[in-house]
């Protein structure tokens, strides 16, 4: 019950995962495709370029003739633009002009890839291939015009780095992007959590804390107050039914015992046994009244203020030693396993009354000679007590239902009691928070009361 | 006994002042806290029966008020309110014993019975209890009858002593419950009872005199019983 909160964090965080790589994810894809268009973008770029120089120099060619040519070439050469590949060579692969010192091998015509080797004059830069132009200009004539590529990788290089810083911001902001928006959702979130659990074990008059905006979760907030408001009301009104019916009904009942009385002093012997008969009704169902009221007030919450640290090996005992010459009575044997002292904080009245409800049914409905086990122990934090008999029992199919209000097992209609033993018992394991559970004894019936041992 | 009674439910006052003076007291009775106030600090009472809730002044400042004014009549509170703390309270300002309603009109009566004899007798000193010819000594805790030994359990024994404190008083359930068990509960079956038939077996069964009475519908009274009910 109480690891709510952690799921609401598992699940905040497992959303702000996902919405993280999702966020993550998409800007990997845009940063990719980015890329992707400046490769091209420069590929095509360096083209261009060399298109252009390549058109000039044919277009001096064509109009001024070869020696021109050769004499532009030239010119571009001692202009120190080292990216720059020029080669005009003829047929025979003599090198007419340039700025490389061979002519590479496997040059077909039009656009290709080069590597360049030891093809250069000067070697400045460290890359070794180069984008280039093959194109026959006449029969004798061929010209090779390229850019070498290192520009290019380098740019890619650059490119790739950019991308990574960006990379590291996008993951950087996208986490705690998502951190710091969601902890203030999983805050709100915790703190309804955390009210409603309150609210659950009894405190019915909190209400879950929202300012007045009118965001989601405010309006999530007003309306869950609103709906805890309706089921206060509703809870009240019950209370006050029951209560008022118990109370008016018990005022008359007790006047009606106190004639009774009076009308006892002043009878013949004959007629003593039938009023004392009436009195012991009018106390059967002033018991039952007393009861209803009991289980409410337990319910309310109201009997909280009188926990106390009370020792629960001292409680039983004492229910046992109330209990012993009923269960002698009836020649059953009553064994008690308690662990070392424990003390807990409860109602100490309270829960005597509970022990001894749960006490009586044992001894009420266990055969003559049967044996009443009673255990109380701690493992795993739980407080564990238990109370069993080798009776009748109780059906399991009837399990849940003996808790509620004047409920009685058919077979045990008319049968003295009012069916709301244990009601009391359910109410008061709950304002100690206590679990209660009904098992099997094949044959008779194990009650089982499990305290947290937060109650310590 | 001259009992005042502080209580504004009309019905309620009707059947306790009946039922006191067939019991042969002398009752006074207001119905608000001023009047009553008044009453309890000019006239003279054995026992003061006041209601918590009053009109006028509420019932646990007219008893801080008694209390300061060194008026030391028994008194016993009448409340609806059953909380051990509520309880804590009355008795805190002064009150000697409380009572919830509803209350038979025995329970009253028996409780009031104990408070009037409480004031009159000093039973501080005391560390012997008789009764005809049954003794229990407070120190030792030894029973005798006749001179002769009774063993008794330690239960039996605080129930033996507490009827004898109030010997020739009717004690209800509920006081034994509160004083012999120390728990305010509701048990559902009479259990009292068979605890008593035990002690009874061993205090009266031996002897011609039975001195543990049940009184139906009320409780049980330790006394030398009266030829004439015989």
């Amino acid at each position: 019950m109480f690891d709510n909160s952690q799921i609401v964090n598992n699940s905040s965080i497992r959303l702000i995962f996902s919405y993280s790589a999702l966020y993550i994810t998409s800007s990997v894809i845009l940063l990719i495709f980015v890329f992707w268009f400046s490769v091209v973008y420069m590929k095509q770029q360096v083209d261009h370029h060399i298109e252009f120089d390549a058109k000039t120099l044919i277009s001096i060619y064509t109009q001024f003739g070869r020696e021109k040519m050769i004499e532009s070439i030239h010119e571009r050469i001692m202009n120190e633009d080292y990216d720059s590949i020029y080669l005009l060579y003829d047929n025979d692969k003599n090198i007419l002009s340039g700025n490389l010192a061979k002519i590479p091998p496997n040059l077909s015509s039009g656009w290709q890839e080069i590597s360049l080797n030891d093809y250069r004059f000067v070697k400045t830069l460290h890359s070794d291939r180069a984008r280039v132009m093959n194109k026959m200009l006449d029969e004798d004539l061929f010209f090779l015009n390229g850019l070498d590529v290192n520009a290019l990788d380098s740019q890619k290089k650059l490119l790739i780095m950019i991308m990574s810083i960006g990379l590291v911001i996008i993951l950087v902001t996208g986490l705690l992007g998502g951190f710091i928006m969601s902890r203030s959702t999983i805050r709100k979130i915790n703190i309804m959590n955390s009210t409603i659990l309150k609210i659950q074990n009894g405190d019915l008059q909190l209400r879950i804390p929202h300012s007045n905006t009118n965001t989601d979760y405010d309006l999530l907030a007003t309306n869950i107050n609103n709906m805890l408001d309706q089921i206060r009301i509703l809870i009240a009104d019950i209370q006050n039914i029951s209560n008022h019916i118990s109370h008016d009904l018990r005022t008359p009942l007790t006047r009606m015992r106190g004639k009774l009385e009076h009308v006892l002093l002043h009878t013949s012997y004959e007629q003593t046994n039938n009023i004392l008969d009436a009195i012991d009704e009018a106390d059967t169902l002033l018991s039952a009244f007393n009861a209803i009221l009991r289980i409410s007030k337990v319910e309310s919450g109201a009997a909280k203020t009188n926990f106390t640290d009370l020792s629960l090996n001292r409680l039983i005992e004492d229910v046992v030693n109330f209990y012993e010459p009923l269960a002698t009575e009836k020649n059953l044997s009553i064994h008690t396993e308690l662990s070392s002292s424990i003390v807990i904080k409860g109602d100490r009245d309270m829960l005597f009354q509970a022990l001894a409800n749960i006490m009586d049914n044992s001894i009420k409905y266990s055969d003559k000679a049967g044996k009443i086990n009673i255990l109380l122990a701690e493992k795993n934090k739980q407080i564990i007590l238990q109370i069993a008999d080798n009776g009748k029992g109780i059906p399991e199919s009837e399990h849940e239902n003996v808790f509620k209000r004047f409920f009685q097992l058919t077979k045990h209609r008319g049968s003295q009691g009012h069916g709301l033993g244990l009601s009391l018992v359910a109410a008061i394991a709950k304002l100690h928070k206590a679990q209660i559970q009904l098992k099997d004894n094949d044959p008779g019936l194990i009650v089982e009361v499990l305290f947290s041992s937060k109650l310590k | 006994m001259k009992i005042l009674l502080i209580e504004d439910d009309k019905s309620v006052a009707e059947f306790i002042i009946k039922g006191l003076i067939e019991k042969s007291h002398v009752v006074d009775h207001r119905l608000d806290g001023k009047e009553g106030l008044f009453m309890a600090t000019t006239e003279s009472y054995d026992v003061m029966i006041i209601d918590r809730m009053l009109p006028g002044i509420d019932g646990l400042t007219i008893i801080r008020t008694l209390r300061a004014s060194k008026i030391t009549a028994s008194i016993l509170i009448l409340s609806a309110m059953a909380d051990v703390e509520q309880r804590v309270e009355g008795l805190q300002s002064g009150a000697d014993d409380y009572l919830v309603k509803p209350f038979s009109f025995s329970e009253l009566h028996a409780r009031v019975e104990i408070l009037g004899r409480r004031n009159s007798s000093n039973d501080s000193q005391v560390t012997e209890l008789i009764v005809a010819d049954l003794k229990v000594d407070l120190i030792s805790h030894k029973v005798t009858r006749s001179s002769q030994n009774i063993e008794l359990l330690a239960t039996e024994y605080r129930l033996l002593e507490y009827l004898m404190r109030h010997a020739g008083q009717v004690v209800s359930r509920t006081m034994l419950l509160e004083h012999v068990w120390d728990y305010h509960f509701d048990p559902q079956t009479n259990v009292i009872d068979v605890h008593m038939s035990r002690l009874r077996k061993k205090i009266d069964k031996q002897f011609n005199i039975p001195l543990i009475q049940t009184i139906r519908g009320s409780g049980y009274v330790l006394k030398v019983p009266e030829p004439s009910a015989q």
